[in-house]
């Protein structure tokens, strides 16, 4: 399953309804999930299913009350740790939301419907739901060592499952299940995202909450801490928090976490990654389509939109990167590198390479004739391009672009200052009146806009007082 | 309120704001007037998103609240602000407009401000966004005027005739409008032409404002709604506990209605006066003087809040502790009404709001450098093409 349609149609479609629940009220948006979700039942519920899904980064963000389900109850204690598509690379913390379905349908198989079925007919029953859950987890285990006592077994639940990837996340989804109650316990009490700092308060409920899983299963402290990193502003800092309960006596932490915290941070990083390249990747919204026009502005729209999603990642990656050389493996370290590889790579080619050229390009283009205004979609197409191109060099050292960036703001700058200077020559000489006049003005305007962007007011200010002198006027 | 210039400090050209020692404005040395409030300027720079312009005697000043997160308000000389700030192009030229402009009233603002984005200078979104308020602007007057027709060929021409708005939009139905306010203007012994012009005249004062039963809403009436759904919404983001920013949430909601509320009386002046048209025609002078107070009290009223419900809009998708930290600098921008333009009934009311405002003191976000700002920048004309959407 991904959440990035293939076709340029569909994703119009797709980023035209995520814009529209992007603008909706809570209200209007719980009116709306509860409207999908009785569709879902009927059957032509794929539809109310697309549109969910279209919806779903709205609804993680504004989590809206949804129709009470088992299988939303099962998915809830892991629920910060899945991601959309098909997980490639590192694990930790990372569930596809794929694999809910395959694990679902076979525990309805496999599980005791006397246990299962009061929960499904009552989701709001608290006790017949957690008791429905602690045998997803009994049910489940005995599965996974039977998989893994006998290799026919451990085969035919992989095909049963999907693929490895699947596999590895029931594992994950057993251990977060196994520890519901305190996972629901941590949410409730802990502050909503994103977490600058905890105070006194939030540490303590931190460390009571560890303690008691620890009681129950040290290897399920990750999930804990999973569910803590998904709420902090800077997840990097997992093994600040840590250490300042160690210092305090609240929670003696050990090795063990500090690698899996280690570990997630890289998964998070993955995870972050994946979605820049998935955006750069995207077919332009405004893309020539059947009976449509195309947007002029689209591919600077989408390389400003990945210019500040890839600053979010390379914050990240920075992050990420000073915490693991201090407590992280070198394979982690690889793993960073592997990764800022691949940020660089989307940002060079989306973002650095040939912008230079595409601004001077729209910058020539637009000066002729000078009798015409400037077309206003291909001007803001060049301002979004310097747009995306200044917003990379605030990352650009992280990324060893910066010799790029500031090479292609230097021609960009330089390309812009020769348009002028011709622009005004031509302004000179043509003795304008009337219409084509004011478009030579605005031409001015624009090129002086464009300095603006790319090397700030001043030299901005400069441009258009020789443009307006070349006219004849003054401001 | 206490003025920055009567310190120490030397003026450095575009020095960062950090420099600047801070005064914190006590509750009572609130501005009194809105004349001394000043005028709010939709400038780009993002030191400047919160700065006001005053005319005083023949001095121009800018009023910069928020620079150190505190209810402190800095007064500068408009004619030094380009050597004190790093303006962006934008700003240079709203600058130098607002220079020349005597009374630098919001509606006088409001223009100048639509003119220079209409140069292009804040980028071709805002330039269109420009583009389509004129348009506006001269839809809503051609409503206005034919609202007040048909009021008038109601009241007036004496046999209940009435005109729809789509009637009076063809030659034959302006020809027959033209027929029977000649007939009223003859009944109300004047000539033609000056109830033409009294009409004009009204056409183009309400179209900020709107009048009721035009078919559009007017710009003022469109913001009051707008205030109204985030005084709802942030009443509920109080009542619910959704981040810390709960006493400025509160407060903010409050304000917002309760200005609302103050605006809605003039829109009930604006209301009742042209639906007794026969009325304010038979006392023009006195009637036109009264509306037209009522219009500038209204653009005083709400000066600022566009730009508050904006910023508002721009978290109203996002975390909680992100809307909080927007509120919390929300409270410190917010524009209370100056004492003396309250009712003396109002008065205890805002002197509470403004109370608990100035024992609000908290810190937010990270106080503008003062340097070109190219994010906040974008941010800022984004509310600018968003506000004539």
């Amino acid at each position: 399953m991904t959440s990035i349609p293939a076709s340029g149609e569909s994703a119009d479609v797709a980023a035209e309804t995520a814009a529209r629940a992007k603008a909706l009220d809570d209200a209007k948006l719980q009116q709306i999930v509860s409207l999908l979700e009785a569709a879902l039942e009927r059957p032509d519920g794929i539809t109310a299913k697309t549109m969910l899904d279209q919806l779903r980064p709205k609804l993680v963000e504004a989590r809206p009350h949804r129709r009470p389900h088992l299988r939303r109850s099962l998915c809830e204690p892991f629920e910060d740790m899945l991601v959309n598509g098909v997980t490639s690379g590192h694990l930790v913390g990372r569930i596809p939301r794929s694999a809910i379905m395959p694990v679902w349908d076979l525990f309805i198989e496999r599980g005791d419907q006397k246990v299962i079925g009061p929960a499904q007919a009552n989701p709001l029953d608290k006790a017949a739901t957690a008791a429905a859950l602690d045998h997803f987890v009994a049910v489940m285990k005995t599965e996974l060592a039977e998989a893994s006592a006998f290799a026919t077994k451990g085969r035919s639940l992989l095909l049963r499952l999907g693929g490895e990837t699947h596999y590895l996340a029931l594992e994950v989804m057993v251990g977060a299940v196994s520890i519901a109650r305190q996972i629901a316990h941590l949410k409730a009490k802990l502050p909503p995202k994103p977490i600058r700092e905890f105070n006194d308060e939030h540490l303590n409920v931190l460390a009571e909450t560890l303690n008691e899983i620890l009681k129950k299963s040290s290897e399920r402290i990750a999930t804990a801490l999973f569910v803590v990193m998904a709420r902090m502003a800077e997840p990097w800092k997992i093994a600040n928090v840590l250490e300042t309960l160690a210092m305090t006596g609240r929670f003696k932490s050990s090795a063990g976490i500090n690698e899996f915290s280690s570990a997630a941070l890289v998964g998070r990083l993955e995870t972050q990654v994946q979605a820049v390249e998935a955006l750069a990747d995207k077919p332009l919204a405004g893309a020539p389509g059947a009976g449509k026009a195309p947007d002029k502005a689209a591919s600077g729209a989408m390389a400003a939109s990945l210019a500040r999603d890839a600053g979010d990642a390379v914050q990240s990656l920075a992050g990420t990167r000073e915490a693991l050389e201090k407590a992280g493996s070198k394979a982690q370290l690889r793993e960073v590198e592997r990764a800022r590889q691949k940020l660089r790579e989307v940002v060079d080619a989306k973002i650095v390479d040939g912008a230079a050229s595409a601004i001077v390009g729209a910058v020539s283009r637009q000066s002729a004739p000078l009798s015409a205004p400037p077309d206003a979609a291909a001007w803001r197409n060049a301002e979004l391009r310097a747009v995306a191109l200044k917003r990379s060099g605030a990352y650009a050292e992280l990324l060893t672009l910066h010799g790029d960036v500031a090479e292609n703001l230097k021609r960009a700058t330089e390309g812009v200052e020769k348009a002028a200077s011709e622009l005004f020559t031509q302004i000179r000489r043509g003795r304008l009146q009337g219409a084509a006049r004011e478009a030579a003005r605005q031409h001015v305007m624009s090129n002086a806009r464009l300095m603006e962007i790319l090397s700030g007011p001043e030299k901005a200010e400069q441009l258009l007082m020789r443009g307006l002198e070349a006219l004849g006027e003054t401001l | 309120m206490d003025d920055p210039r009567n310190r120490a400090h030397t003026p450095e050209p575009a020095s960062p704001m950090a420099d600047v020692p801070v005064t914190p404005l006590s509750e009572k040395d609130a501005p009194k007037t809105f004349i001394e409030r000043g005028a709010s300027v939709p400038f780009t720079s993002a030191a400047l998103m919160w700065a006001r312009v005053r005319q005083r005697v023949n001095i121009k000043e800018l009023l910069v609240p928020g620079l150190a997160n505190t209810r402190g308000i800095y007064v500068f000389e408009w004619a030094g602000i380009p050597q004190r700030f790093t303006l962006t192009l934008h700003d240079r030229l709203l600058h130098r407009a607002i220079a020349a402009e005597p009374a630098p009233t919001p509606t006088a603002i409001a223009a100048i401000a639509n003119r220079v984005g209409l140069s292009g200078a804040a980028g071709p979104e805002v330039q269109a966004a420009a583009q389509r308020r004129v348009e506006q602007a001269e839809t809503l007057s051609l409503l206005a005027r034919y609202t007040i027709m048909m009021r008038a060929i109601e009241r007036m021409s004496g046999d209940g005739t009435r005109m729809a708005v789509s009637e009076l939009r063809t030659p034959a139905g302006q020809q027959r409008a033209k027929e029977i306010l000649a007939k009223i203007a003859a009944r109300s012994k004047l000539t033609p032409q000056v109830l033409q012009e009294r009409i004009d005249q009204l056409g183009s004062s309400l179209a900020d404002t709107g009048l009721a039963g035009m078919p559009i809403k007017a710009p003022v009436r469109l913001l009051m709604q707008q205030m109204a759904q985030m005084a709802r919404v942030l009443r509920e983001w109080a009542d619910e506990g959704k981040g810390d920013s709960v006493i400025e949430a509160r407060l903010i909601s409050q304000v917002s209605e309760e200005t609302c509320r103050l605006a809605e009386q003039i829109t009930a002046i604006v209301d009742d006066s042209t639906a007794d048209i026969d009325a304010l025609f038979a006392d023009w002078t006195n009637g036109e003087r009264i509306l037209r107070a009522a219009v500038q009290r209204a653009a005083w009223l709400l000066d600022g809040w566009e730009r508050l419900v904006n910023m508002w809009l721009d978290v109203a998708d996002r975390s909680p502790s992100d809307q909080s930290q927007t509120l919390s600098l929300m409270s410190y921008l917010m524009p209370l009404i100056p004492a003396s333009e309250l009712k003396p009934e109002d008065a205890a009311k805002w002197g509470q709001f403004s109370k608990t405002l100035y024992t609000q003191a908290r810190n937010s976000d990270t106080p503008p450098t003062g340097l070109f700002d190219l994010e906040m920048m974008l941010r800022l004309e984004g509310h600018r093409a968003r506000d004539a959407s």
